[in-house]
């Protein structure tokens, strides 16, 4: 653990683990399930208000450990390599303890450039590129203004990543119609040397206020798509990560029966300062920055150029929002059979479907974290069953299932 | 000349291919539609517009399940068992010659599981028959999809099949409900990609597509004990 470099601990707060920063709300592309609802604006982050951020980060008495900095909510490489060269100098020059921090990229891959590759492959950087598969399953969503699928630019980028030996993750966002396809996204990511997968599932956020998957059936179809998928990817050579398996597969093998509850970043107040580009700054999960939540006042809690963090957790604002997302967590953990493994529904998606966090069960819960769990479980049950040749005793005996 | 209706070709339910069923099909006619040489041949056209109409859905919007069940549906293979099937017979060079293929009991299961995860078969009592031919020749008369009340023992009801040949193949189809001067129709196919019959009133063959290499089919027929068999 790292020291703070100053003296105002708050053990009841954080520790920083993701710091989400929005360098433009701009995206170059208009996906059909985005969240941002300020993307068509070309406002961004002036090299003053990162200065103040990464100060004001510092100065909070949050970082106590590495974190992770990522460049998000709007997409990061519409801005040049130079602002993050200018960002690298103002983070280090506040970082005066030298705590790690790994920053993070999340794109749509249309603008890598060599220039952009050379950057990308530095040590303390981690890549995730944004596609949805083959074309008849990417180009539905992810399009340009003019309404062009984006998918031959994303490769082309890919192939870049590939020549300048950048390495990357990619994250795909599963709609209704990818379900029928794990096979034909598994071929998609061998063709394009894809080595590590993330699945997204399309959330109902911000904007965006109804999904593909809040048809009936979707989480049996969502079940048969992971097994299948996940089969397919760990008997590959080499085998591809699929962050689904592993983080679900890590919460049934690190919990324990009386053991404590899994903590969930998303509602850990402080565990995330997710700041916009003109300074503003909130708590909790990303998607709510820049939400007006009438009820709430704002989901903004701040200005990194002159609230500090003592008088924002002291404000009523904060606590009204704290104590009904503890309400929320409560109520997963008396009500939720996966609260274990899961440590309680994040507040945006109890937000975006249900207009309260003071509730339970999302669709983000029914699929991504109960089959995701359940689908590990079997897979983890067939690994020992294979290793032993022994009867079935493993975790899925614990968890009585409860599909919805 | 006319179609009979309830013959339809469609891509099937839950699949992507890239080339569409009309670029697929040619007619010509038959006056015996057992005759399948020259299968290959110039003797093909294209459908009219009143043919193609016949031959296709609708095009107002996807068929009803229980439609697509009536029609032939057209699927593809996932490159990944493309690509264990070309390794399998890479594996299996020496013993060819002999009619062996090993590994090919787990290569059809692992076909039929692809094909059961999509809903276009129900996996149990599936036969797996390889067929492969000389190029250019017919090599598979399938006979009536329907079976017979007089067949004994009872013909394996044909399912489908797939190419698994190096280059397109093509099978022809002929509606045994038709009249005499129904059509044959051809269906091209490229590696890899399958097709699905209904339940009665065709008969196929199939061959190369003026081909240079072999034509190699994959039969999925159901009713039979043993789940899966070779036959070279």
């Amino acid at each position: 653990m790292v020291a703070s470099p100053h003296d105002a601990p708050m053990p009841t707060f954080g520790p920083l683990e993701l710091l989400v920063v929005q360098p433009t709300p701009f995206c170059n592309i208009d996906c059909s399930y985005c969240y941002l609802p300020d993307r068509q604006s070309t406002r961004r982050m002036s090299a003053d208000v990162l200065d103040q951020t990464f100060r004001w980060v510092f100065e909070s008495g949050l970082v106590h450990q590495p974190f992770t900095l990522l460049w998000h909510a709007g997409e990061p490489l519409v801005l040049p390599v130079a602002f993050y060269e200018t960002a690298g100098e103002l983070l280090r020059k506040h970082n005066v303890a030298g705590v790690p921090v790994l920053q993070s990229f999340q794109t749509n891959a249309t603008r890598i450039d060599p220039g952009w590759c050379e950057f990308l492959k530095r040590p303390d950087m981690h890549l995730g590129v944004s596609v949805d598969g083959p074309d008849f399953l990417h180009d539905r969503h992810r399009r340009t203004r003019q309404g062009r699928g984006t998918l031959d630019r994303v490769l082309r980028g890919i192939a870049l990543l590939h020549e300048h030996q950048v390495p990357f993750q990619v994250i795909t966002v599963l709609t209704a119609d990818s379900l029928d396809y794990p096979d034909e996204l598994f071929d998609f990511y061998q063709a394009n040397g894809i080595r590590s997968v993330a699945f997204n599932v399309e959330e109902v956020e911000g904007p965006h206020t109804a999904s593909s998957l809040q048809r009936a059936g979707t989480p049996e179809r969502f079940r048969r798509f992971l097994a299948r998928f996940l089969g397919l990817a760990r008997s590959a050579d080499p085998p591809i990560p699929v962050r689904e398996f592993d983080t679900s597969a890590a919460a049934v093998l690190l919990t324990r029966p009386g053991g404590p509850d899994l903590r969930a970043q998303e509602n850990t107040p402080w565990a995330i300062v997710n700041v916009d580009c003109g300074g503003n700054f909130s708590t909790y999960s990303p998607e709510l920055l820049g939400v007006p939540g009438p009820a709430y006042g704002g989901f903004t809690l701040g200005n990194v150029a002159v609230d500090s963090l003592d008088v924002v957790v002291a404000s009523a604002r904060f606590r009204q929002l704290q104590d009904e997302i503890d309400r929320g967590v409560a109520m997963c953990r008396d009500g939720c059979k996966y609260f274990r493994f899961c440590g309680g529904g994040p507040p945006g998606n109890k937000y975006f479907e249900h207009g309260t966090f003071a509730c339970t069960e999302t669709l983000f819960c029914r699929l991504h974290k109960k089959v995701c769990i359940d689908v590990a479980l079997d897979l983890l049950e067939q690994d020992a069953r294979a290793a032993t040749s022994a009867p079935s005793t493993g975790p899925a005996a614990e968890l009585e299932r409860a599909h919805p | 000349m006319k179609l009979h209706p309830g013959c339809r070709f469609i891509i099937a339910p839950r699949f992507h291919m890239s080339a569409e069923v009309p670029q697929r099909l040619m007619l010509r006619s038959a006056a015996d539609p057992h005759d399948s040489r020259g299968l290959a041949s110039a003797a093909w056209r294209a459908p009219t517009a009143d043919e193609r109409a016949w031959l296709l859905p609708p095009a107002d919007g996807p068929m009803p399940e229980e439609e697509a069940n009536a029609v032939v549906s057209l699927f593809q293979l996932p490159m990944h068992l493309c690509a264990a099937w070309r390794q399998l017979l890479e594996q299996s060079a020496s013993t060819l010659a002999e009619g062996k293929l090993q590994g090919f009991d787990l290569f059809a299961s692992r076909v039929v599981e692809f094909l059961a995860f999509k809903k276009i078969l129900v996996a149990d009592r599936t036969h797996c028959e390889l067929i492969v031919g000389n190029p250019g020749q017919p090599d598979v008369d399938a006979g009536p999809t329907q079976r017979s009340e007089t067949d004994t023992p009872p013909r394996p009801q044909l399912w489908g099949g797939i190419n698994l040949g190096d280059e397109d193949g093509v099978i022809v189809l002929c509606s045994i409900t038709g009249g005499s001067d129904f059509p044959m129709v051809r269906l091209r196919l490229g590696p890899g990609e399958g097709f699905r019959l209904p339940p009665v009133g065709v008969i196929l063959g199939s061959c190369t597509d003026d081909g240079h290499e072999p034509n190699v089919m994959l039969i999925i027929s159901h009713d039979r004990r043993a789940p899966v068999s070779v036959h070279v």
